[in-house]
């Protein structure tokens, strides 16, 4: 879908964005061999407020990569959950981005990041209820009038459940797509960490998730904490979830799939290795998908 | 039943460590308690926050070590919750609050140290704009020279210390053992600037100092060599005004040149 070609009361599914492969997510230590090399990489995904900066060297070797690269923006403050007003300057700053790079499609998470003018800087989960819902929809309807654009949703991993919730994540997580008509970025290692955490089936989530709303798949490594696993992208993928990105596979069909790593960031090579477990599997999948019909 | 302004309301003091009304929110996790999941999210805020710091400030974590700078970010965290969407900014308070930082009032060098990397960040990523070249500067008629004026780039900085933090600075650049912090005779300026996609900085003559702050006051550059007469020798001021003009402009700080009146200052 075209940047733009988005107004509300279109057809909910015309123009889901193409497929795009196995991607990465865009950071400076790899700027040079990216530009200067050929990596077994098909995109990149930008972590949009990094580049949310005036000018200089990160905007100039973000163009230069989307010369080369499709390019997806995923942000981390646009705070869609919060009951504060939504942020006019970041969502005009965000549009601006979105018309210089032109991505695929724009992201970000089901999550709240502050109140009172305050931001925490952290993705807070929200109650699970209607109240909830509903201000969620409307902020996600009124984020895509602005941007003039469809954006996707992310699931987030979670450390706590509000006693007030009144449905699941999945059928809200579900819900939320359904009713505001925006796509989901469904991050696998997100919803084994909330399973790990909060005692449920990983494979009813992913089974709850309406398979024509997603759009990208998220994988990163997490770490162990005290009482519940926490999600800190510093680790390689683990076995579970590489075994849950193979249920996701079966479910969804080529999704476009990124790792993410944010933190201990190895060479760009590691990665690249990582990336191709990630096209084994998919294509393993696939392939039996293909033989048993 | 709480309303989800409440409940945000009650989860942000929660993380924000001000107080546990939110331990009421939260429902029983299979494993731990209710206030154990909480001190999740508060851990992660200053963790958080303190990565950003050390980020932004590199060579000051080197110089204050990890437990005196984990310290001091504590103090900036409490005092300075974040209030930008974006965590570049987050930062940008640290200079003052070292400055104002009783523990430090004895060590001015670790203000000017955050100064000087603030200053190095924040024309790193700052706009681009047009650069005016030594042929611009060729092709002004020699009638026109008296009235023309610069316009400097919006990426460079004119900071005052007064301690050897550039020195300070360098060493830790290199890993090496910094020097003792000295106080500098007397104050100076120094000149951070972005040449070629890289943040840089040298220490300005007290002269091209003041010859800087006349540019950036949008003097004319007969003005600017006029003021440049009187503060030192006038027989070859005219000379010095034009190597420090040139200077800037390889530097790449003159963005535009601008026409008035001549007998305007």
């Amino acid at each position: 879908m075209a940047a733009g070609s988005w107004a509300r009361g279109n057809h909910p599914m015309q123009g889901h964005p193409d497929y795009l492969g196995f991607g990465l997510g865009l950071r400076p230590q790899h700027y040079r061999e990216i530009l200067d090399g050929e990596p077994a990489v098909d995109w990149f995904e930008v972590i949009s407020e990094n580049y949310m900066v005036p000018g200089g060297q990160p905007i100039r070797m973000l163009e230069r990569v989307a010369e080369r690269f499709p390019i997806v923006m995923h942000g981390v403050s646009m705070s869609i959950a919060s009951t504060a007003p939504l942020d006019m300057d970041y969502l005009i700053n965000l549009k601006k981005l979105a018309q210089r790079v032109n991505p695929k499609w724009v992201s970000d998470h089901l999550c709240w990041t502050g109140v009172h003018g305050i931001n925490l800087h952290d993705l807070l989960p929200v109650p699970y209820t209607e109240e909830a819902l509903n201000h969620v929809v409307s902020r996600i309807s009124a984020v895509q009038d602005i941007l003039g654009r469809r954006i996707a949703i992310e699931n987030v991993s979670s450390y706590i459940e509000y006693e007030c919730s009144e449905m699941s994540e999945w059928d809200f997580v579900a819900e939320v797509a359904q009713r505001a008509d925006c796509w989901l970025l469904l991050d696998v290692n997100n919803v084994f960490v909330s399973g790990v955490n909060h005692d449920f089936d990983a494979r009813t989530f992913l089974s709850s998730i309406p398979i024509e709303r997603v759009v990208q798949f998220h994988l990163a490594g997490h770490s162990e904490g005290e009482t519940c696993l926490i999600d800190t992208h510093d680790a390689p993928i683990c076995e579970d979830v590489w075994k849950l990105y193979a249920r996701a596979v079966e479910r969804y069909g080529p999704v476009s799939t990124m790792i993410e790593r944010d933190d201990n960031i190895p060479p760009l090579a590691d990665l690249v290795t990582e990336l191709s477990r990630a096209r084994d599997i998919a294509r393993d999948v696939l392939a039996r998908e293909a033989t048993v019909t | 039943m709480k309303t989800l302004a409440q409940i945000q309301d009650e989860m942000q003091r929660a993380v924000l460590g001000k107080d546990n009304r939110a331990t009421s929110l939260v429902a029983s996790p299979p494993e731990g308690s209710t206030a154990d999941r909480l001190r999740v999210y508060q851990a992660a805020y200053v963790l958080r926050l303190t990565d950003f710091l050390a980020n932004d400030y590199e060579k000051l974590l080197a110089y204050l070590g990890d437990v005196r700078f984990r310290k001091m970010a504590e103090g900036y965290i409490k005092a300075h919750p974040s209030d930008n969407p974006n965590a570049r900014w987050y930062s940008r308070h640290l200079p003052d609050f070292l400055k104002n930082d009783c523990s430090f009032r004895r060590n001015p060098e670790v203000a000017e140290m955050a100064l000087l990397e603030w200053a190095l960040s924040h024309v790193f990523d700052g706009p681009d704009v047009p650069l005016v070249t030594m042929a611009g500067i060729s092709s002004i008629s020699p009638d026109k020279f008296a009235g023309v004026c610069f316009d400097l780039v919006p990426t460079m900085q004119q900071i005052k210390v007064t301690t050897n933090v550039t020195s300070l600075w360098a060493s830790l650049k290199c890993g090496e053992t910094p020097p003792s912090p000295e106080d500098l005779e007397t104050p100076a300026d120094v000149l951070v600037w972005r040449q070629a996609n890289t943040s840089r900085f040298r220490i300005l003559g007290p002269e091209e100092a003041m010859a800087l702050i006349c540019v950036q006051e949008g003097m004319t550059f007969a003005h600017v060599c006029e003021m440049i007469a009187v503060h030192d020798s006038p027989d070859d001021a005219a000379l010095r005004a034009a190597g420090y003009l040139r200077a800037w402009i390889e530097a790449e700080i003159i963005s535009c040149i601008r026409f008035i009146d001549a007998g305007v200052k």
